[in-house]
């Protein structure tokens, strides 16, 4: 028995002297389409390979000690990845991307009340959880009012990944968005299509070809990396049919299909998940809802990538794109980046 | 707008390629008594192949040769655990599934920098595979049914003994179509690269299984196998034409829940081979 508390005490004094050292842990769970979408999921892990290379030269140690994640293959993979990170007890906040880990974080974080838990894209209303939320629909409206600019047939479309609140709301931004740039386009005109898969960009490009050749000419992709299908579906018809890309500047992230893509929205994952680390090993996390996008506390998170140069950053800002789009077409997207701001556009969501 | 097209026919006949592919692959197969779910990631190395070679030599053809060499490498793989060392075949494929999904991850990253996905690559007309599909199982069902070779592979499946007392190496005939298995799935993987122009890791998304299902509703025969490939894609073609009327979550497990419904009032018929799945021993009884 005395040998066993012995045994206990110097395992103990091990972990402090460890956690003497001070030096941070990072753990990222990111969602099922996983890394390689050029989009959500890599941007969320840029975010934190950042906060992990800035600490990792703060604390002198290599970025390998401080920053770990994995790829959960499905759904089912989450508790068993967020338990075993917390189990531990030694990283400083664990970072779950995606709407789909907030149920399973709401079960799994009161378990390990001294855990702090990043989850993005939706609410776990834990006292140990910061929900980290988007306005994404202001996103997909910026992206309407270049879609209804843009189109000859006054028809547009969209690839959601799965019909779920979150991607209901970017459509409905878009769709609002092609409305109020072009009044000729009517609900009826905005196109949706759901893949019902993260990573399915076979499905995504037959699903977007079906929308084309129903005379959208052009598809803002929502659907991690299924909406790749976008793009190669748009190479079919150059210069006739037209892209969208999401989160990130896909021109930038798919240089191939800079010629199709028009634009992208911009959602600043990166900067949410850096934020929240740095929060976090400086001692100011505090859990709760937190909110990123232009109508929020914060006022920023949320725009577009179109055009060669920035024309009202950090909200309209420039693409790699390598479409020329006309001046009064972008004036038309600052005009609705600043009406959003000052509350003159309302976009309505669920 | 009307749903029934011609786009509707193209885009189920390029639903239905690699679906077909496997299902013929894993007809020659079966029938030779070996069980093979690792189509799946066969399909997958076959595409991850084809994208490696064509983005580093340009060259469609070679990529296309590659992938067909990759599949015969994996079908070599199973043939050597499942048939000469006597693992247990559904074991054997599932890690064949296993390691080509880990080993796609990490070759994207090392080559590229991006896990799981390639960048674009010279591709050839997906078409020709389409033409290839239906060609290649029009031979394989006179093969299969009116050539002695075809009654070998056959007879290997059902009765081993029977086909080693008239001098028939049975080890070698598994080994041979399980192989030429591998070459099917890695063409189906060749296609499915070729059409999206690019390699992600979920690119196969489970066609390889529905290929095992088009090939027992097919009842191990090549043409009917081909003809419930077609099935499937073409209720995947319509279901996608259908979200514009009905909720998206009803039309999209349509061909999911159809080839249930199918592939239960076709299981019961199946003549299954009589030695599937059962390692060839000499001395057995």
């Amino acid at each position: 028995m005395r040998k066993v508390a012995v045994l206990a005490l110097g395992l103990v004094l091990v972990g402090l002297l460890a956690a003497g050292a001070g030096v941070p842990k990072i753990a990222l769970i990111l969602a099922t389409g996983g890394l390689g979408d050029r989009s959500f999921n890599d941007q969320s892990y840029w975010g934190a390979e950042r906060a992990a290379k800035e600490l990792a030269e703060r604390f002198g140690v290599p970025v390998e000690q401080i920053f770990s994640y994995v790829e959960p293959r499905s759904i089912a993979d989450y508790e068993g990845y967020q338990r075993e990170f917390a189990r531990t007890g030694e990283y400083t906040i664990i970072v779950c991307i995606g709407f789909d880990q907030a149920p399973i974080l709401e079960e799994v974080a009161p378990d390990y009340p001294d855990q702090k838990f990043v989850v993005i894209d939706a609410v776990a209303d834990v006292p140990n959880v910061a929900s980290v939320v988007f306005n994404d629909w202001e996103e997909a409206f910026l992206c309407g009012v270049v879609a209804g600019l843009w189109t000859k047939t006054n028809k547009v479309g969209m690839l959601g990944g799965m019909d779920i609140p979150l991607i209901r709301r970017f459509y409905q931004g878009f769709s609002q968005g092609a409305q109020w740039a072009n009044p000729a386009i009517k609900p009826e005109d905005v196109l949706v299509r759901y893949v019902g898969a993260w990573n399915n960009p076979t499905l995504g490009k037959e699903l977007s070809l079906e929308m084309y050749q129903a005379g959208a000419d052009v598809i803002y992709g929502a659907a991690g990396k299924s909406h790749l299908g976008v793009f190669a579906a748009a190479e079919e018809n150059p210069g006739v049919w037209w892209a969208i890309g999401t989160d990130v500047d896909q021109a930038w992230s798919t240089p191939e299909h800079a010629d199709v893509i028009i634009a992208s929205g911009l959602k600043r994952v990166d900067l949410a998940v850096y934020t929240e680390i740095m929060k976090a090993v400086e001692g100011t996390w505090k859990p709760g809802v937190i909110v990123y996008g232009m109508v929020s506390e914060s006022r920023i998170g949320t725009g577009i990538a179109v055009g060669k140069v920035d024309k009202f950053p950090p909200y309209v800002v420039a693409s790699y794109s390598e479409v020329d789009i006309p001046e009064w077409i972008l004036d038309k997207v600052v005009e609705a980046a600043k009406g959003i701001l000052d509350g003159t556009i309302i976009i309505e969501h669920e | 707008m009307s749903i029934l097209s011609l786009d509707l026919f193209l885009s189920a006949l390029r639903l239905a390629t690699p679906i077909a592919f496997v299902a013929l692959g894993e007809t020659f197969s079966e029938l030779s008594g070996v069980i093979n779910v690792g189509v799946e990631g066969t399909a997958l190395a076959g595409a991850l192949v084809t994208a490696i070679v064509a983005y580093f030599t340009g060259s469609p053809t070679l990529a296309l040769l590659s992938a067909l060499a990759a599949g015969a490498f994996l079908g070599l793989l199973h043939a050597a655990w499942a048939v000469y060392l006597r693992a247990d075949h559904v074991v054997s494929g599932v890690a064949i599934n296993l390691l080509v999904t880990g080993g796609a991850l990490f070759s994207t990253r090392i080559l590229w920098g991006w896990r799981g996905t390639s960048p674009s690559a010279a591709t050839m007309n997906p078409w020709i595979f389409v033409g290839l599909c239906v060609l290649l199982v029009g031979l394989a069902q006179i093969y299969i049914f009116r050539t002695p070779w075809g009654l070998r592979l056959r007879v290997v499946g059902e009765h081993p003994h029977a086909a080693d007392t008239a001098g028939i190496n049975v080890n070698r005939i598994r080994l041979l179509y399980t192989v030429l298995n591998g070459v099917l799935c890695g063409l189906a993987g060749s296609f499915l690269f070729n059409n999206l122009g690019r390699f992600t890791d979920g690119m196969v998304g489970g066609r390889g299984f529905i290929g095992i299902a088009a090939m027992v509703v097919g009842n191990y025969r090549p043409l009917p196998s081909l003809a419930a490939a077609y099935f499937f894609g073409l209720v995947d073609a319509l279901q996608m034409r259908l979200q514009a009327y009905i909720p998206s979550q009803f039309s999209i497990i349509l061909p999911y829940l159809l080839t249930v419904v199918v592939l239960a009032g076709f299981l019961g018929r199946a003549n299954v081979p009589k030695a599937l799945g059962k390692p060839y021993l000499k001395e057995g009884r």
